[in-house]
């Protein structure tokens, strides 16, 4: 009777049923998306890792990855066409997702992301990005055998250093703004000189590509946002350019006052800086009232070109990207219930105020010229 | 029964049947009657008012010096009809073992082991668990016990490093409603406080009677401050309408963080570990009552019971087939939890007081 106990355990040893040997897998680090040239169909292009040694006697410079791409109707139907060319694809690794303009101006955002929420492996951590070029062309640019996919995910971590790049935009994020009132800026990738670069940014509104904003304009919304990380401002004083590096953020106040119908937006943030660069031949920094002014420069500076991109998202874009809708349904949460569907409306027509603190601690290790 | 259980296996006990599908599901359940992200208040006055309500059942059940709760019901109903209120409570256990072990087939369905038959990873839980009650309540202490703090370290943990996704603007403005819909979804976090109602059983097996109070209000207050912070945390990360249309927004929570550094990137497994050992837990303790209910109830012997329960809970949790299903039949025991809870304690209280007075006077 004692045996029969081991007999029965018998099949405990015989494996698991979902095992699968990992050099059969596909495992995908970017996913691009593009308008395929067959009508009403999209074109999924799945970056594969080729693991190292696979066939090193062949090629020794062997890239390290390879591209699929098929075209169908929806995307998971696609990834399924996908197997007709690899082996089972596993998306538990996806660490970007690439969307072409093209697509966002003909189909939906939350259609094109649809797919990759419900996906139980697909994690909402996958970072997305907007690309001019086809999203094919980005992901075959490999520098040096590096994969694309990760020279990509490696860029962003570049925020730190300057304020060109918008703060990421994650899977989750954009599936939640997209339930909340659906306008944010993503980021978007180029080819520049044959190297994989972060430049410039969509405007989504309501699911739908409105607008596209230079480097310039994103500098100005990360400011807006109090989301600078780092950076340079540059400025001019006393007729010669200096440079002041952004250090902390020491704080972000934003403020709504509704007067009738009438919103006012006071937002007010405050950094620590270091003058990083001086031009001017008559430099004098160990003189408080020379770091003041230097200060007030560039103050100046960033709220004209904040004022310029509030002038664009409520003029040109009508949207209110910078995720400002919070503020005011926090703090007039009746008026926002009431207001809500005519949200970009009422941004646009909203009297925004900026204020920005700067305040330089340091100017390095030299503070004067002769 | 043999073998009585300390006061700190009680909490245990009670802690780790509260945690189970609730936790994983309970922001969007709550969400989606408040309209707004003031589901933690709900869950906080939901947790007082019935740990209020707690505090005077043991006070009921202590003044009739309780021993077992089956016994007591046969004073108040008599025999035949506590016979079958009894049955009544005997499959509402099993329906919750069976719920709770089909929920748990769901989730490994889907975010582990896609090919792996449901049938086998419902019959194996079910199976560990009947071989852990061949231990009876003493068993089921010892392994509660070991894994509750394991559960709450580990989840604690990767609460921890979510602080960087969690934004506290979504959980605002506080009430902006005003208290009624508040009010309202009160009914809505049933599911989240399933395993309280167990107690009232439990309540003859401690050894110190005097400390069987601050025992179960440990073992409740334990999971309710832990759906607390789940709340706040998942709506602050995911924002309320998103909330509202994922499956598991527990689970979609963790997925959307990851951290770099160290070897585990991905939390969402460790929780997903976790939970496992959860939902074995709870469907052990209801499993067990169910068959301790039958014993009571059939006057035979509470290792056939083990035995007939099997192909029982087995068969319930196939009947659903689909996840609108499971989620259907979590609101249909929702609607039974209060009876046992709140309605057939007080009703048996009030006739067993009427009938004892008599008998005294």
């Amino acid at each position: 009777m004692k045996r029969l106990w081991v007999f029965l355990l018998i099949p405990l040893l015989s494996g698991c049923w979902d095992s699968e040997n990992i050099e059969e897998l596909s495992l995908v680090v970017g996913v691009g998306i593009d308008l395929s040239k067959n009508k009403n169909e999209i074109m999924l292009t799945q970056q594969i890792l080729v693991p190292p040694g696979y066939s090193l006697q062949e090629n020794q410079a062997k890239l390290k990855f390879k591209n699929v791409t098929v075209s169908a109707k929806t995307l998971h139907e696609a990834i399924r066409d996908s197997l007709l060319l690899t082996n089972t694809v596993l998306t538990n690794h996806q660490r970007i997702l690439l969307i072409n303009e093209e697509v966002l101006r003909e189909i939906p955002m939350e259609a094109i992301i649809n797919q990759s929420i419900r996906d139980n492996n697909t994690r909402r951590s996958c970072f997305i990005f907007l690309t001019k070029r086809p999203t094919k062309e980005i992901l075959q640019r490999a520098d040096d055998g590096e994969i694309p996919s990760n020279v990509i995910y490696d860029l962003k971590d570049n925020e730190k250093r300057t304020n060109k790049i918008l703060p990421t935009l994650t899977l989750g994020q954009a599936s939640s703004s997209l339930q909340s009132d659906g306008s944010f800026a993503i980021q978007a990738v180029d080819i520049k000189g044959g190297k994989l670069i972060l430049q410039g940014a969509g405007v989504i509104n309501n699911s739908k590509l409105v607008g596209l904003m230079n480097n310039k304009d994103i500098e100005s919304l990360n400011w807006l946002n109090g989301s600078v990380k780092g950076g340079i401002i540059e400025a001019v004083h006393h007729g010669a350019p200096f440079s002041v590096e952004v250090d902390k953020r020491r704080r972000r106040k934003i403020t709504t006052e509704l007067n009738g119908d009438q919103l006012t937006i006071n937002i007010s943030v405050g950094y620590t800086a270091r003058l990083s660069e001086d031009w001017y031949d008559k430099e004098n920094s160990f003189k408080e009232s020379y770091l003041k002014e230097a200060e007030r420069k560039a103050e100046e500076k960033v709220k004209k070109d904040v004022e310029k991109i509030i002038w664009k998202l409520q003029h040109q874009y009508k949207t209110g990207v910078a995720g400002l809708y919070r503020y005011v349904e926090n703090q007039h949460p009746k008026f926002w219930e009431k207001n809500k569907e005519k949200w970009d409306e009422i941004f646009s027509e909203a009297d925004i105020k900026y204020q920005v603190d700067l305040k330089i601690i340091d100017f390095g290790s030299k503070g004067g010229i002769k | 029964m043999d073998g009585k259980i300390l006061s700190g296996e009680l909490a245990a006990i009670i802690s780790c049947s509260m945690l189970g599908i609730g936790m994983l599901t309970l922001p969007r359940t709550i969400t989606e009657k408040v309209h707004s992200s003031d589901g933690w208040i709900v869950l906080i006055l939901n947790g007082l008012l019935i740990a209020v309500f707690v505090c005077l059942l043991v006070a009921m059940l202590k003044k009739h010096q309780v021993t077992n709760y089956f016994t007591y019901m046969e004073e108040a109903f008599g025999i035949w009809l506590s016979k079958i209120v009894g049955l009544l409570v005997v499959l509402y256990f099993i329906g919750v073992a069976s719920f709770e072990v089909l929920a748990m087939s769901e989730m490994v369905r889907f975010y582990l082991l896609e090919d792996t038959p449901e049938e086998i990873v419902i019959l194996t839980l079910i199976l560990a668990s009947v071989h852990l009650l061949t231990g009876k309540i003493k068993a089921i202490a010892k392994v509660c016990v070991f894994f509750l703090p394991l559960t709450i370290v580990i989840v604690l943990f990767i609460y921890l490093l979510s602080v960087r996704v969690v934004d506290m603007k979504n959980i605002q403005p506080v009430l902006s409603k005003g208290l009624l819909p508040v009010m309202k979804g009160m009914g809505s976090g049933a599911l989240s406080f399933f395993g309280i109602e167990l107690f009232i059983f439990l309540f003859g097996v401690v050894k110190n009677q005097n400390k069987v109070k601050s025992g179960v209000l440990l073992g409740f207050f334990i999971p309710v401050i832990l759906y607390v912070i789940t709340y706040i945390l998942v709506v602050a990360t995911l924002s309320v309408p998103e909330v509202k249309a994922v499956t598991w927004p527990t689970i979609s929570f963790i997925q959307s963080f990851e951290v770099k550094g160290i070897f585990i990137e991905r939390l969402e497994l460790f929780l997903l570990i976790t939970w496992i050992l959860q939902f074995f837990c709870t469907h052990a303790i209801y499993y067990y009552f169910a068959a301790e209910g039958m014993t009571r109830i059939f006057k035979n012997a509470y290792t056939t019971n083990l035995i007939v329960l099997v192909p029982v809970v087995f068969i319930l949790s196939e009947i659903p087939k689909n996840t609108i299903q499971i989620f259907k039949m979590s609101e249909m025991l929702g609607y039974v939890f209060p009876v046992i809870l709140i309605g057939l304690p007080v009703i048996a209280f009030v006739i067993v007081q009427v009938k004892r007075s008599r008998r005294s006077r």
